[in-house]
């Protein structure tokens, strides 16, 4: 076992890489009642084409991964909801654009959890029928989110910004597209990602560090997984143009939703660098428009808009924007405003709000190991990057105001630029 | 176990109270004030309105930007406020979250100076005429907004209906007519009130010496305050006439069906354990009746579940639905109560909802505002205990216990979110 100290949390971290390829990290937290794992795969919404060594290329139904999600929970003898249930356990899972996550958390008979979790995401079983059933249910949740303006205005946003990109889409698919999945596209789905390689088990809370890896080890020795090799991910070539500059729909909402995006086209392949760079913009974004800011104060000192305005950086492989969002009684004006004013923002920032940013950063970060599922949701984020979370402050570390101040110029272009409307 | 021990006392000089929780165990420190005012028609929009004109500005921190450049000096401490309605009592908390200086490069003594911000923001803020005549505008447009969030606006409607004549039925925020006509001197006069007379109580969470706490309390928070009144009693229904079917018409893609019930049980009852083991076979849980029954077997919905309002004595049931099979889910509902009654339920359901109970206490104990939160329900409703009493209540719950609850449990009012005329 690997170990890792991070000395500003006072925690630590072990890693060990099982002869099946799973990476495995545990991080032991004394005094709490609580366990937490997370069982994560690098396989999410945006991989619907796969390039298949025999077959070739393939299209899978948009919102193929989040129903995987769904029907990993129902096994041969029954629903993995009552395994859990019957040690007290709490079990979920989340599909985003990247990644699938198993996870529960428990306060008792851990071990007993943890080998539920390992199994029931490992023995998949899809039958028609149980693959029908689950359509209804699906259908509704794609129907609760066409009802939520917050989620409309970011989808299409993101509409507006890509032109092919799978982003295009809703994690959850489509009621039509949701309808042509079948239970051999599930297992060829399943076959081709879940593969412990291609896989990161992540544990925190109150345990034993060597009966827990030797149990985990024990249980993936006996696991043979994903027989179908050499799958690789197709994305669509996504240019560097935005695709549509203003999106418009019609709710039921007391007044107008926003989104404002600025596509990113500089994206670094490196694990490192993509992850200093959505750092640094992020910091970039905060010093600009951020509730500490000038330009804020002004815009809500004008009613444009309200303390639920947020805003933030999203840097992945293959694609990244900013974002700025909230409700405004008028979005046209505020985005003339953005427009016009980002630039006396940007000169106006010093090294004293860098300083003060820097400690917010530091302190934000401190902070998000006091929740396990915060912990745990960062941790898989960036380890799909190459990067592990509790070196996250060394990247901060490494970032100065010139290198933040360095990616203004080709992201905050009004051409890059695309708004989203969500109003009555 | 020492690892859910209970909140300490202290009386403050100026005769509020202060419960301390120590614990080592988290990366932040957390202090609450909470005033508790008695829900009613002619205070709740002004009390509502403070919170937010506070966060205007201070005589020392004018603007809100220069309170959150002070939190991000902080390191990033989180200062939030909130209203809240517990039964028929109104409530503003306000939180500042920081985190513990042993985890800093330098030694500030955070604690004390969060403090300080925490006294600016209430005890001497600006509130000027400018700021609250926006803030009124803002409170107005927050309270409209509540249409957005369908699901909550559609809880929201099934209370005010059910509880319409009662004080329960007033929504948290106020009445967007009373907030229209509120002076700046009206407002100064309820905040004097507030300030001399509410119930006003004072959390800490974190690791934390009792004493340094106390005096640097003191010394911080020194106001005139002569605590005369106690908490609000709310007024308890447990018969019911005739169920109430209401039906409200949106521009909605998924039905919101809602159904409230009496239980006439609160949180300082000797019924509420029972109550919740109720709940938990109910609706609280994935392997609980109703999710199994209406998601599971019947594929009819995403959601299906049942929470609890412990001090008003009231349960709801929730679910989003295809419009046409309204009556269909409603039967299914329905059907999982009576079963409850008959005793039709497993010892396994039984065992089950008591497990993820005390699963989920567990999780209240390391979640530093969870702790804060569960003992100030158990005040609010004059029966405050550590989770380990709470943990053992759950335990002692019998079969027999349970049916006698569902027994007294009455539906009072049917809501349905429906879509309008002429819509898909």
């Amino acid at each position: 076992m690997n170990k890792l100290e991070n000395k500003i949390i006072n925690e630590c971290l072990y890693h060990e890489v099982l002869d099946n390829g799973l990476n495995v990290y545990l991080m032991p937290r004394k005094n709490f009642n609580k366990q937490y794992a997370i069982f994560a795969c690098d396989y999410g919404a945006n991989d619907t084409t796969l390039l298949l060594e025999d077959k070739g290329e393939m299209k899978l139904p948009d919102g193929i991964a989040h129903f995987l999600e769904h029907k990993l929970f129902e096994n041969e003898d029954g629903d993995s909801f009552a395994k859990f249930a019957s040690t007290g356990a709490s079990a979920n899972a989340y599909t985003n654009y990247t990644t699938t996550a198993y996870l529960f958390s428990s306060t008792d008979n851990f071990a007993t959890s943890l080998l539920n979790l390992l199994d029931f995401v490992q023995k998949p079983y899809f039958t028609d029928e149980n693959v029908e059933k689950e359509k209804g249910i699906i259908a509704q949740e794609i129907l609760m989110y066409e009802d939520d303006p917050e989620y409309q205005v970011y989808l299409n946003l993101l509409q507006g910004l890509y032109n092919n990109h799978p982003l295009r889409k809703n994690i959850a698919g489509s009621i039509e597209s949701i309808n042509k999945i079948d239970k051999d596209r599930l297992y060829l789905c399943y076959n081709s990602f879940y593969r412990p390689e291609n896989m990161v088990l992540f544990l925190l809370g109150d345990f034993d560090l060597n009966k827990t890896l030797k149990l985990i080890v024990d249980n993936q020795s006996k696991k043979i997984i994903g027989e179908i090799k050499g799958v690789k991910k197709v994305f669509p070539v996504e240019n560097d143009s935005i695709n549509q500059k203003l999106i418009k729909k019609e709710m039921d909402v007391s007044e107008p939703l926003f989104n404002l995006g600025f596509k990113e086209v500089k994206i670094p392949d490196n694990g490192y660098e993509l992850v200093k760079q959505e750092l640094a913009v992020n910091i970039l974004i905060d010093l600009l428009i951020g509730k500490g800011t000038k330009l804020y104060q002004s815009l809500y000192n004008e009613g444009l808009v309200d303390n639920h305005f947020h805003q933030y950086y999203i840097l992945e492989k293959g694609y990244g924007y900013a974002l700025m969002g909230g409700k405004s009684k008028d979005p046209d004006k505020l985005y003339q405003r953005i427009i016009k004013d980002l630039p006396d923002s940007l000169n106006k920032i010093t090294i004293k709000d860098y300083q003060t940013i820097y400690k917010k950063n530091l302190g934000n970060y401190i902070k998000s190991f006091n929740s396990f599922a915060r912990t745990a949701s960062e941790f898989i984020n960036y380890i799909f990057k190459g990067i592990n979370y509790l070196d996250l402050l060394d990247i901060i570390n490494d970032i100065e105001l010139d290198y933040v101040i360095g990616f203004y110029d080709s992201l905050f272009r009004e051409e890059k630029a695309v708004r989203s409307i969500v109003e009555h | 176990m020492n690892k859910t021990n209970a909140f300490n006392h202290y009386k403050l000089n100026n005769s509020c109270d202060l419960h301390i929780f120590n614990s080592n165990k988290f990366k932040t420190n957390l202090i609450q004030m909470v005033i508790i005012e008695k829900l009613a028609a002619e205070t709740v929009s002004a009390n509502a309105l403070l919170p937010y004109v506070f966060y205007r500005g201070s005589n020392k921190y004018s603007t809100t930007r220069e309170f959150k450049i002070r939190l991000n000096e902080l390191y990033g401490a989180e200062l939030s406020i909130s209203v809240l309605k517990r039964g028929e009592n109104q409530l503003l908390i306000f939180s500042l979250e920081l985190p513990n200086e042993i985890f800093l490069p330098d030694q500030t003594p955070l604690f004390r100076e969060g403090l300080k911000l925490l006294y600016e923001l209430v005890l001497n803020p600006a509130m000027k005429e400018e700021y609250i005549e926006q803030e009124k505008d803002n409170l107005q447009r927050k309270i409209g907004a509540l249409i957005n969030d369908k699901y909550s606006y559609a809880v929201e409607r099934c209370y005010q209906e059910m509880c319409a004549n009662e004080t329960y039925g007033l929504y948290k925020l106020g009445k967007k007519k009373d907030l229209e006509v509120i002076t700046k001197e009206q407002l100064l006069k309820r905040y004097n009130s507030i300030i001399n007379n509410s119930v006003i109580l004072f959390f800490v969470v974190g690791d934390v010496e009792d004493n340094r706490v106390l005096s640097d309390i003191n010394t911080v928070f020194d106001f005139k305050h002569k605590q005369s009144k106690g908490i609000n009693k709310t007024e308890l229904i447990s018969q019911v006439s005739d169920v109430k079917e209401i039906k409200d018409k949106m521009k909605v893609k998924q039905g919101k069906l809602i159904m409230g019930f009496r239980t006439g049980i609160t949180r300082g009852s000797k019924s509420y354990y029972p109550l919740i083991v109720y709940n938990g076979i109910l609706g609280a849980f994935p392997h609980s009746k109703l999710f199994q029954n209406v998601r599971e077997r019947s594929s009819l919905a995403y959601f299906a579940n049942s929470g609890l309002e412990t001090t008003k004595g009231l349960l709801l049931i929730s679910s989003g639905i295809d419009f046409n099979v309204y009556q269909k889910a409603r039967e299914i509902i329905l059907q999982q109560v009576e079963e409850i009654k008959k005793g039709n339920f497993t010892v396994q359901e039984l065992d089950w909802a008591k497990m993820s109970l005390q699963n989920r206490f567990k999780n209240i104990a390391d979640r530093i505002d969870g702790l804060a939160g569960h003992y100030l329900l158990g005040l609010i409703n004059n029966n405050p205990e550590s989770i380990d009493k709470s943990l053992d209540s759950i335990s002692a719950v019998k079969r027999e216990d349970v049916i006698n609850i569902a027994k007294q449990i009455k539906l009072d009012t049917i809501y349905f979110l429906d879509r309008q005329e002429g819509e898909r």
